[in-house]
């Protein structure tokens, strides 16, 4: 199944994927997907709360929506957590280079709320080694990296959102596995949802509202 | 390169630069001693403290202020943490500039003082959660006249003398104890314990409202594990607040400056620290910002900023429905009433949670707003004094908003009056705008430089009933077209 033809926006496309960037503040989340969406690269403010982008990508001839979610690195709102895991297809772990607690948290801390609040049993996980723009600070070393990587089963990378090294490919790596899983392909909940709702004449009614996270 | 040396930094970098020239001078000869305590600490301290040695790395570089800082007064914070919650008194003591070595912080002190000055001259609170933070009896006079810390600083020393002391026995306690940074026994001051019931004291007065009743008074005696976490949960606040600043405004000039950057880490973490309840949280630095561009007073400022926390402060508490929640189900259910078109688009692309206006609400529309219009921050300052902002609502306000329609091209609707729509023509909301920012790689950020100030009217306006202005409107910012959407909702 697919969303095949779906009218999210204006531009058809053959699945929806939601990622998710997660990890410590200012690791470079919003940064790198600044990166991967636009090609600028400046600095930006603490995020708060979450931030959308949203980014058509030809992938294998597919048409695909991605929905990347960029939320806020203080991990304060459980219930805003929720959320953001909900239906996740992808996860995008980001640690910073330079900062060694920033890697130790993400298994201390971050690998847990996936655990915690992923729906999507199969949903795929990259981890990133971010700002590697700054070798001389470097603090924890690639092989560190893929060691961890290893013990929690996802892809491993290295990227700079400053230099864009490597940016495309993180998620060009986590698109192609999304794909590789079937059962990711039929639970877009965001496709689900529409085509609930499409069903629905009475869209407006209240009902909805239980949808709230 | 600020942004390298800064982001690791921590507020000690900062305050400890701020008050380099004065440590230099008394204390240099410390300076080799200091970097082999802080390797020391580097290695010493495992896990949940390394980022002690990350911090050490930086300060060894810049300033002996800094050494200090990461190897011994960082246990400062357990003791005062230990012994109290309290606020502008000790705001001065936690500080890390004010170590051991009372070659510390004068401006600290001086800034801390004056805040009382200050507040106790012009200002007259509302009686909401923060009691009486000046109600200090005697040394109010003596507190005063220290205002001017480079002239007075012999005496200001001498005062934070004898504060510190009953500090550092409990300090050093938990150091030895626990982390084996400090070994300066020979800079054990004197006891001094005398000051120790005039604290307690001070702590049963000062503490903003509810914070959680823990025991925190024998914390320090306890020692062990306890005041150890709480170090390290401190100081992992510290490093989230200066992560934070160093990246808030930056487009701004004002904000290269270092000093200010110092600024804003210090009243965010004086806030931090008299607030436990709800600490650090991120969005707190936007919200502060106004004031340290607009005061050149470190206390105006911080008193303007817990101004607008008492109004805010349930959005940042840890647990349950935050008040940010309720606004955005609140949001939804007027949208509903309001808006039916919005809200079935919204219903439809599945956005019940309105995810996309937490932000708006959380951090008052700094980010949809422009800085450049100082008139926002004037708002903000206005709303302190309740003649200036009538003052402004008459001359200013109603030409912004005539302005806002002619120059944004958008739609603009405003509802008042518990949504009896005072203005209902141009009600037809622009869901194409709506529809791009949710769906498109737009970016969501706007930095455009927007006249949007019109749109605090009613926001500063203190009434009791509930306003909510909603503006869709799109503007150009280079090449791109932001829709800019804007909700705003006031349940004063």
């Amino acid at each position: 199944m697919t969303g095949s033809s779906s009218k999210g926006g204006n531009n058809s496309y053959d699945y929806s994927f939601k990622i998710l960037l997660i990890g410590d503040s200012g690791v470079g989340k919003s940064s790198i997907l600044l990166s991967f969406i636009s090609n600028s690269v400046h600095d930006l403010s603490p995020t708060v709360g979450v931030d959308f982008k949203i980014k058509m990508v030809n992938v294998g001839g597919k048409r695909l929506k991605l929905t990347i979610w960029d939320t806020a690195g203080q991990e304060r709102f459980g219930t805003l957590m929720s959320s953001y895991y909900r239906g996740a297809h992808g996860i995008i772990l980001v640690y910073d280079v330079t900062r060694r607690e920033t890697f130790t948290n993400l298994s201390d801390i971050w690998a847990k709320e996936v655990e915690l609040y992923s729906t999507n049993q199969d949903c795929i996980k990259v981890l990133i080694g971010n700002k590697v723009d700054k070798d001389s600070e470097r603090a924890v070393s690639r092989e560190e990296g893929m060691a961890l990587a290893e013990e929690h089963k996802c892809s491993f990378l290295e990227c700079s959102a400053k230099t864009r090294e490597n940016v495309l490919q993180c998620f060009k790596e986590l698109i192609v596995k999304i794909l590789e899983v079937p059962s990711l392909l039929e639970k877009g909940p965001v496709i689900i949802k529409q085509q609930i709702l499409k069903q629905k004449p009475g869209y407006q009614a209240p009902h909805n509202g239980g949808c709230c996270s | 390169m600020m942004l390298s040396s800064v982001g690791t930094g921590i507020l000690a970098y900062v305050v400890g630069s701020k008050v380099m020239h004065i440590r230099m001078s008394s204390k240099d000869e410390r300076r080799g001693e200091a970097k082999v305590k802080s390797r020391q600490a580097s290695i010493d301290t495992a896990n949940k403290l390394e980022y002690y040695s990350v911090w050490n790395n930086n300060c060894t570089e810049t300033s002996y202020a800094c050494e200090r800082e990461s190897s011994s007064d960082s246990g400062e914070l357990v003791s005062v943490r230990g012994s109290t919650n309290s606020a502008a008194y000790d705001s001065s003591c936690f500080l890390p500039a004010s170590g051991p070595y009372n070659s510390g912080s004068p401006e600290r002190e001086g800034e801390a003082h004056e805040s009382q000055y200050v507040a106790e001259s012009y200002f007259v609170f509302p009686p909401l959660p923060v009691r009486d933070l000046f109600d200090r009896g005697g040394e109010n006079e003596e507190e005063c006249s220290v205002h001017d810390f480079e002239r007075s600083r012999q005496q200001n020393t001498r005062l934070q003398d004898n504060r510190m002391h009953s500090f550092q026995i409990d300090n050093n306690i938990d150091l030895n104890s626990e982390i084996e940074i400090v070994r300066d026994d020979d800079h054990k001051p004197v006891v001094g314990s005398n000051n120790q019931d005039y604290e307690k004291e001070i702590v049963n007065i000062l503490r903003i409202s509810d914070a959680p009743e823990t025991p925190l008074l024998n914390a320090a005696s306890q020692g062990g594990a306890t005041s150890d976490d709480r170090v390290s949960e401190w100081l992992w606040t510290l490093h989230r607040i200066v992560v934070d600043v160093v990246r808030t405004d930056g487009h701004l000039e004002f904000y290269e400056d270092k000093k200010n950057l110092a600024r804003m880490s210090d009243i965010l973490a004086v806030y931090a620290w008299v607030d436990p309840a709800t600490g650090y949280c991120q969005g707190r630095s936007d919200l502060l910002s106004p004031f340290v561009v607009l005061f050149e007073d470190n206390a105006d400022a911080f008193w303007c900023f817990e101004m607008v926390l008492r109004r805010m402060r349930e959005n940042f508490q840890m647990e349950g429905p935050t008040g940010v929640m309720k606004q955005l189900q609140a949001l939804w259910h007027i949208l509903e009433l309001t808006d039916r078109e919005m809200f079935a688009h919204l219903s439809r692309i599945g956005a019940e949670s309105l995810h996309f206006a937490f932000r708006m609400l959380m951090v008052l529309f700094r980010r949809e707003l422009s800085f450049h219009e100082t008139s926002d921050a004037m708002m903000w300052a206005a709303d302190f004094d309740e003649s200036l902002t009538c003052d402004l609502e008459e001359n200013c306000l109603e030409a912004l908003v005539l302005q806002l329609p002619r120059d944004s091209g958008g739609e603009i609707k405003e509802i008042t009056e518990n949504g009896n729509g005072s203005s209902n023509d141009g009600s037809q909301m622009k869901h194409g705008n709506m529809e791009q920012s949710m769906s498109e790689d737009t970016a969501m950020k706007s930095a455009s430089a927007y006249p949007f100030c019109g749109l605090t009217r009613n926001f500063w306006s203190r009434s009791d009933r509930m306003q909510i202005i909603t503006v869709v409107s799109s503007t150009k910012n280079g090449d791109d077209e932001l829709p800019v959407s804007v909700w705003r909702q006031f349940l004063s």
